[in-house]
């Protein structure tokens, strides 16, 4: 059982999931960002992978189930939920129920209240393990501390803990020139190194397999475990697929300013309209707060960016001031 | 009083109450109800008894277009920083209410927002940066479509349909009156059925496409309205009557996709000569199924279920019934750069097709030299 998940929104508590990053895929979807392209470019054709798994909670993602339509793998979507109350989390920890079901009948295992609780309990664990380092931000490579949540999070989830901490990651010497990242997952890492090179000082992100994913509440155990976990889910920062910018940017405003950030650096999917709707919110607000803002925009998961104008110009832009 | 003075009358009628506070004829009178911008597959009859006013940006962007002034609202929007990879209609409303300026003015200010992922996520996308810019409270719904099981989804609905009217009682002071609700509900179900009585008279009479394009409106704006039955019976009643029977002759086509708001006639009239339009799903869209017992059962089943919120397979079983029923051989099929959720719609179906990479709204996208040559293609093909 080998399953492919897309995007951060896809729980992990049921079963062994491998979060996507990169495929160098051959289908080319007009209008259609490069990422969920990609994606389903890898569960047809990465035969290692027997299933997938993946949300409802963007125009690109919403018809996946049109193009993955092989009775051979595993296949299943994850409603859109846009609410975080008693009904949502009701109907989630339905869903939840569904999904394992699903799992349980289409790999023909039996997974137990015990093996998710035990899930839990590492899924906590990683969190605050993560978080832990996330505090420390400002004085570590950002870069390395990516490439670290990238390679730990393709582990099999019994493994991730451990791997944290066997990770070294290197202070830097630059403290100034503080910058803040945004976006969707990131597939590749070297721009961070750019970002790095350049004299910028990564202190804090709201991307799903970092920021967002650390500022999930940690499931308490209840009779319920399901509506626990829904309740996990649905907490903290949100995608703006899951549509309360607002919320977004309250969380985001207070994190750059109480960590003194000059600049965002936003990192988004060519044709991703969950951001691009965003983004026109979020400048405005930077420009409010007088906080300087650059755009990278990707047009699939392996292109590999080479921003090295843009970004010197911004650098420079934030240097100077 | 005559069948087609009562048609005119009715329709400037529900013209007349739909744009009567937009800022062009309003004199700067504020609206004396509360006011909610939805999106097209909003459960509306909820607002409609609650006496809460209610305004479509998605159709204003339309008339825009067909106006002639998209393209300056498309160039502010994007000034104003939203990407033209968006949806139009939300670049296109976005132009609008930066320079305050539309046919009909801009719609009354609203008091809330309400958006529906039952068609796209799109919707709820661009709703978030309207409550941005009003700073009014935003309202979700979501509808999970074929994705859980019916009951699951039923339930989750019937709840957020129960917090919705708690709310809209807030805002509005008001109280349901579930009898109402039953009437508006009722009056939705009867426009839906005048309407479908036009929709299948299109295969066998000479109706231009145009016609029914322009037609739906009134059954996306005002489908409670009790008058809006009245005047889809007495179109019906006039096609059948007025308009002639289809000749044998030219290829008969199906037209899979969205209107063209921009164009005059809404359809590529002029370079389908040897073709005729006996179809087109578009107008199907709301014929909206208020199945159940009770309204809350009719709400699920009405707004649960939209095209757009099918499984692929559903959408193509509803695409090939409604291409043999109305005999088309071919199709002019549109793949349209705004809307993600449709581009698939049309991928598993079988008769020829032109198809054509199109924009609904924004008339300087489509190639129009490469789109006749696949027309050409088409006429070839099918004689
Ligand atoms: S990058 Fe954007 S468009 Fe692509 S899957 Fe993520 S949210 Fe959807
Ligand atoms: S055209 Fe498509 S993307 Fe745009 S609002 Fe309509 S359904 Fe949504």
């Amino acid at each position: 059982m080998k399953i492919l998940a897309l995007s951060g929104i896809i729980p992990e508590h049921i079963c062994d999931v491998d979060r996507f990053f990169a495929y160098a895929g051959d289908k080319k979807i007009n209008h259609y960002c490069g990422y969920v392209a990609d994606y389903i470019c890898q569960v047809e054709q990465d035969d290692r992978y027997d299933g997938a798994v993946y949300p409802k909670s963007c125009d690109s993602c919403r018809v996946i189930s049109s193009y993955l339509r092989s009775d051979d793998k595993f296949s299943y979507q994850f409603p859109s939920i846009s609410g975080n109350d008693e009904n949502a989390w009701d109907f989630l920890a339905c869903v939840l129920k569904d999904y394992k079901s699903a799992l349980e009948n289409f790999y023909e295992i039996e997974i137990s209240v015990a093996d998710v609780e035990n899930r839990i309990e590492i899924i906590n664990k990683r969190a605050k393990e993560l978080e832990k380092i996330y505090e420390n931000l400002e004085n570590i490579s950002y870069f390395e501390y990516m490439t670290m949540i990238h390679q730990v999070l393709s582990l099999p989830l019994e493994e991730q803990v451990g791997a944290i901490s066997s990770f070294e990651i290197n202070d830097i010497s630059q403290k100034d020139n503080s910058v803040f990242i945004v976006g969707s997952t990131l597939s590749q890492l070297n721009i961070l190194q750019q970002i790095e090179d350049l004299g910028l000082n990564i202190v804090g992100d709201s991307l799903p397999e970092s920021g967002r994913l650390i500022s999930k509440e940690p499931v308490t155990l209840s009779d319920d475990v399901y509506k626990s976990i829904a309740k996990s889910m649905l907490s903290g920062k949100k995608s703006p697929s899951e549509n309360d910018f607002h919320q977004m940017l309250e969380l985001d405003m207070e994190e750059i300013t109480s960590k003194k950030v000059v600049g965002v650096i936003f990192l988004t999917q060519k044709y991703c309209e969950p951001y691009n709707f965003y983004k026109s919110v979020y400048k405005k607000k930077l420009d409010e707060l007088c906080i300087k803002y650059i755009e990278i925009e990707q047009k699939d998961t392996v292109e590999d960016i080479r921003a090295d104008v843009v970004l010197e110009t911004f650098a420079e832009m934030i240097v100077r001031n | 009083m005559g069948a087609n003075v009562e048609i005119l009358k009715t329709q400037a009628k529900l013209m007349k109450e739909y744009y009567k506070y937009f800022s062009k004829y309003s004199k700067g009178k504020e609206p004396d109800k509360k006011v909610a911008w939805v999106t097209a597959f909003t459960p509306v009859e909820i607002l409609e008894a609650l006496d809460i006013s209610y305004y479509y940006p998605e159709s204003y962007a339309a008339v825009i277009a067909a106006s002639g002034k998209e393209q300056d609202f498309l160039e502010t929007s994007q000034r104003d920083g939203l990407s033209l990879d968006c949806c139009s209609y939300s670049c296109c409303i976005q132009g609008s209410i930066c320079n305050a300026d539309g046919p009909r003015g801009t719609a009354p200010r609203p008091d809330v927002l309400i958006a529906t992922n039952n068609q796209c996520n799109t919707l709820p996308n661009w709703w978030n940066i309207l409550a941005e810019r009003y700073d009014v409270p935003l309202i979700v719904l979501d509808y999970p479509g074929e994705n859980v099981p019916r009951e699951m989804a039923e339930k989750y609905v019937y709840n957020q349909h129960k917090k919705l009217i708690k709310q809209m009682e807030e805002l509005s002071g008001n109280k349901l009156d579930m009898a109402i609700l039953e009437e508006k509900i009722s009056n939705s179900q009867k426009s839906v059925e005048a309407w479908e009585k036009i929709v299948e008279l299109m295969p066998e009479r000479q109706i231009e496409p145009t016609l029914l394009f322009d037609g739906i409106s009134f059954l996306i704006t005002s489908r409670c309205d009790e008058k809006t039955s009245r005047l889809y019976e007495l179109l019906a009643e006039d096609y059948s009557e007025n308009y002639p029977k289809r000749q044998e002759g030219k290829a008969k086509a199906f037209w899979l996709g969205y209107p063209l708001w921009y164009h005059e006639n809404r359809y590529l009239k002029e370079s389908l000569d040897s073709f005729e339009i006996v179809g087109s799903n578009y107008i199907t869209w709301w014929s909206l199924s208020y199945e159940g017992d009770d309204v809350f059962k009719k709400l699920f089943s009405a707004y649960n279920f939209t095209f757009l919120n099918l499984s692929q397979q559903e959408r193509t079983k509803r695409l090939v019934h409604l291409i043999e029923k109305s005999g088309a051989k071919c199709a002019i099929t549109l793949h349209n750069k705004s809307c993600k959720c449709d581009f698939v719609s049309a991928s598993e179906i079988k008769i020829p097709q032109a198809e054509l990479d199109i924009d609904m709204i924004d008339r300087n996208y489509m190639d129009m030299d490469r789109a006749k040559e696949k027309i050409g293609i088409l006429q070839d093909i099918v004689g």
